[in-house]
């Protein structure tokens, strides 16, 4: 088991692992032969290890030559096996901490994509429905206006007639009209959510561009270790490249707090 | 006074052209990001608005490009963009803009911040 604090690359731990597994069948397969040996008989690579002083506990009375041949290779079993384990301890390990990685880096910023989506959802309905209301406003005027002109249907009537006293109109068509066209305006200013909204839904985009390509990353690195990834009815599509609008999204553009924000650039620029 | 509005989003461009207009200025002409606004950019325009982030070529590139040449370095620039983080307004007076609109924003807000910039420029003449 490897006590080294740096965190070995996914290579080094697959290369320790697959060399620890080979020494385990090694000793399997030591043990098969010593087990056919006769009593007495030892492996050639087993005589050399007799001479070092045995790490196990010493043979106990009735136990013959061959039990205690059996039991150094069946020690060093156990000891491949715990290093095994070690390794295997080491992948998981690695494997959380890919995990983790993801959890605290993916997640918060699917979040925040979220929220960002959620304000745009609702900058959106916003903006819609002060274009309806300026739309309903205008339509109103429009009313006003046809009523002017069924009430004088020639403009410098009114304005003769306003001055005899005779039948002074409701409103002032140059007022209504005045009123109408501020109300137009005001519908075509709101139309600027869409480019504030298209910035705020492109960055959402390049965000998930990017963490549909971690994913693919991930994948590779789990199935190098033997992972099965079930996969989905439709064949995946082709990953789009990161930061495709990064030149042309602000991913701070809000509708919010114009007014504030346009006061720190008039205090910048004086 | 002609004024040339560089945006990328053909929506702002026909709002910043009809604040133009309703404000008093008619002479107008249109490029969707900078290069296209350096290619179109002659002697006639008297007046640049532009947005910062444009695909091929940034306003803040375009506004370093017309300050780097000695027919446009003196070109009043002024800046509609969403940005409004106080470093990128900074970044943007180090570049040479001369004032600044944040997204969204009135005709009557256009109107004072072209008025101020045109004063200035005057002033410095």
């Amino acid at each position: 088991m490897s006590t080294d604090v740096r965190n070995p690359s996914r290579e080094e731990v697959l290369a320790d692992t697959h060399e620890t597994l080979r020494a385990v069948a090694r000793t399997l397969e030591s043990l098969g032969t010593v087990g056919d040996l006769a009593p007495g008989s030892v492996l050639e690579d087993e005589a050399d290890d007799r001479a070092e002083p045995s790490p196990g506990p010493a043979p106990t009375l009735g136990m013959g030559l061959q039990q205690e041949e059996l039991r150094t290779p069946l020690q060093r079993l156990a000891l491949f096996l715990a290093e095994s384990y070690g390794e295997l301890a080491g992948i998981l390990e690695g494997l959380r901490e890919t995990r983790g990685v993801l959890q605290r880096a993916e997640v918060t910023r699917l979040q925040h994509m979220n929220a960002t989506l959620q304000e745009v959802s609702s900058h959106t309905e916003m903006a819609t429905t002060d274009m309806l209301d300026g739309l309903e406003r205008s339509l109103a005027l429009v009313d006003e206006l046809e009523l002017i002109s069924i009430e004088a249907p020639d403009e410098g009537t009114v304005n003769g007639a306003q001055s005899n006293g005779a039948h002074p109109p409701a409103t002032d068509p140059e007022d209504t009209r005045d009123r109408l066209r501020d109300e137009l305006h005001q519908i075509m200013q709101h139309l600027q959510f869409q480019d504030i909204t298209s910035q705020r839904i492109g960055h959402a985009s390049d965000v998930l561009a990017d963490v549909e390509q971690r994913l693919v990353l991930l994948m590779g690195t789990l199935e190098r270790y033997g992972f099965v990834i079930p996969e989905g009815d439709d064949e995946p599509g082709e990953a789009t490249p990161t930061g495709a609008h990064a030149e042309t999204c602000d991913p701070s553009a809000t509708t919010a707090d114009a007014e504030s924000r346009q006061a720190m650039a008039d205090d910048i620029f004086g | 006074m002609k004024f040339l509005v560089v945006d990328d989003s053909p929506t702002m461009r026909r709002i910043v052209v009809n604040s133009l207009k309703r404000i008093g200025y008619s002479d107008i002409v249109e490029a969707g990001n900078g290069e296209e606004g350096l290619e179109v950019l002659d002697a006639s325009v008297e007046f640049v608005i532009t947005d910062w982030n444009m695909p091929v070529m940034g306003g803040l590139d375009m506004v370093r490009a017309i300050r780097s040449s000695p027919d446009t370095s003196s070109l009043p620039i002024l800046m509609v963009t969403t940005r409004s983080v106080r470093d990128d307004i900074v970044q943007a007076a180090q570049a040479g803009v001369n004032n600044y609109v944040v997204k969204p924003f009135t005709p009557q807000v256009l109107k004072e911040k072209i008025e101020s910039v045109l004063e200035k420029v005057k002033g410095a003449a």
